[in-house]
């Protein structure tokens, strides 16, 4: 059996068990349910998965400034953040932690898409693994 | 937000970030036409790469006979590379029992990946694959480890395994490293090991082989810098583990690599 269906496999067994889920109560995104879709190469884990929001009936994008309206994430961890040891599990988990964080420090909740929302999605890539994103604005 | 670079199509108009990322795929395309480990070559094919009399001189005081080096591919990983197929060739040709020695030793190191909070899950594959080699080693060539590490899929698991005890090594010794990491905004320990050592692809530094060396403990570890630096023969830093193995069991193995500015290869005295 080739590594990464093993790997994928073993996650698979492990969220069935403990899925990966943070507590929240952000008034945003309470009680909604959100679809994430990830991709695997025959390079996984060595390569970061590709990893989307998808909408659907009854599912949305969340609405969050590092959010595209195409379901593209601007995340550290699925970019140049991206190591091995890392799992389905631990990115659903910084996805959650991201959208719980768009609350902090008792800054307004910012319910906007990325400054260039507009313009990205024009002309965005297929896969938002070709895209480079620039990290900024640390405060959602 | 997106890298301006990715949405500039104009060629006559490139900005910097498109220039960097065109010249870093140049390099990637060029990269993969190299073995991931090459074949030994002696000191005298790397003189013949220099002109300048400070290389020159430095390379004639490596020392001639037997004295060679042996390129790895600069993807990266090199050091890491280097490292982990010079570990495997030194053991291949100990005994049965000195190598089943340093694979009980290694394996006992896997509490250093639970100890720094990594999960099984992420970890047990890339552990599995050197413990395989382990397992066919003592009926291996030197040869044979060459093409066992120039496929991709088990060195880069090898790779990702000792990256990770380094980096375990780092988080359970925070105290001993915290000086040494840039504190710069908000970096810390996790961020510095996650960005510089449990990345794959990203270059070792310093810091990096100080911890592999520490987490391996039965590797002493040189690093012949080869630079422009004043002075006619190269100098050389040396690693050796804070812990030792009880009375030469597993026994000790000396790894010399080679650094040009930006890669490192295997030397061989």
């Amino acid at each position: 059996m080739p590594g990464y269906t093993k790997r994928l496999g073993r996650e698979l067994s492990d969220l069935k068990t403990n899925p990966a889920v943070v507590m929240d109560d952000n008034p945003l995104y309470a009680g909604k349910t959100f679809r994430l879709q990830f991709r695997f190469t025959p390079t996984y884990p060595i390569e970061a998965p590709e990893v989307q929001f998808i909408a659907s009936l009854g599912r949305g994008i969340p609405m969050h400034p590092h959010i595209y309206s195409n379901g593209h994430i601007c995340l550290d961890v699925l970019g140049s953040g991206w190591s091995p040891i890392q799992t389905v599990g631990s990115v659903s988990m910084s996805i959650q932690s991201m959208l719980a964080g768009n609350d902090r420090n008792g800054f307004p909740q910012r319910t906007e898409r990325p400054p260039d929302d507009a313009r990205y999605i024009a002309s965005a890539p297929i896969s938002p693994k070709q895209t480079r994103f620039v990290y900024h604005d640390d405060n959602v | 937000m997106v890298e301006e670079g990715k949405l500039a199509s104009d060629p006559d108009h490139l900005d910097d970030l498109t220039i960097l990322r065109l010249t870093q795929e140049i390099k990637d395309v060029e990269a993969s036409k190299n073995p991931l480990v090459g074949d030994f070559k002696p000191i005298s094919v790397l003189l013949s790469e220099y002109k300048d009399a400070t290389f020159r001189n430095k390379i004639k005081a490596l020392g001639g006979g037997n004295a060679g080096y042996r390129p790895v591919r600069g993807d990266g990983n090199c050091a890491w590379r280097a490292f982990a197929f010079r570990y495997f060739e030194l053991l291949s040709k100990l005994s049965k029992e000195e190598i089943e020695a340093t694979s009980n030793g290694l394996q006992a190191r896997t509490s250093l990946l639970d100890e720094a909070g990594y999960s099984d899950t992420g970890y047990i594959d890339f552990v599995e694959e050197t413990f395989n080699l382990f397992q066919k080693l003592p009926d291996m060539t030197p040869e044979q480890v060459v093409t066992e590490f120039n496929n991709a899929e088990v060195s880069s698991a090898i790779i990702v395994h000792f990256r990770l005890l380094a980096a375990a090594y780092i988080k359970t010794h925070a105290d001993d490293y915290i000086p040494f990491i840039d504190q710069g905004e908000g970096a810390d320990i996790g961020e510095y090991c996650n960005r510089n050592i449990e990345a794959f692809s990203v270059e070792a530094d310093h810091l990096a082989l100080s911890a592999l060396v520490n987490s391996m403990i039965t590797v002493d570890l040189g690093v012949v810098y080869m630079d422009r630096s004043a002075g006619d023969e190269a100098v050389v830093h040396k690693f050796s583990p804070v812990e030792s193995s009880a009375e030469g069991r597993p026994p000790s193995l000396k790894i010399d690599l080679l650094y040009r500015p930006g890669h490192y290869d295997i030397f061989y005295k």
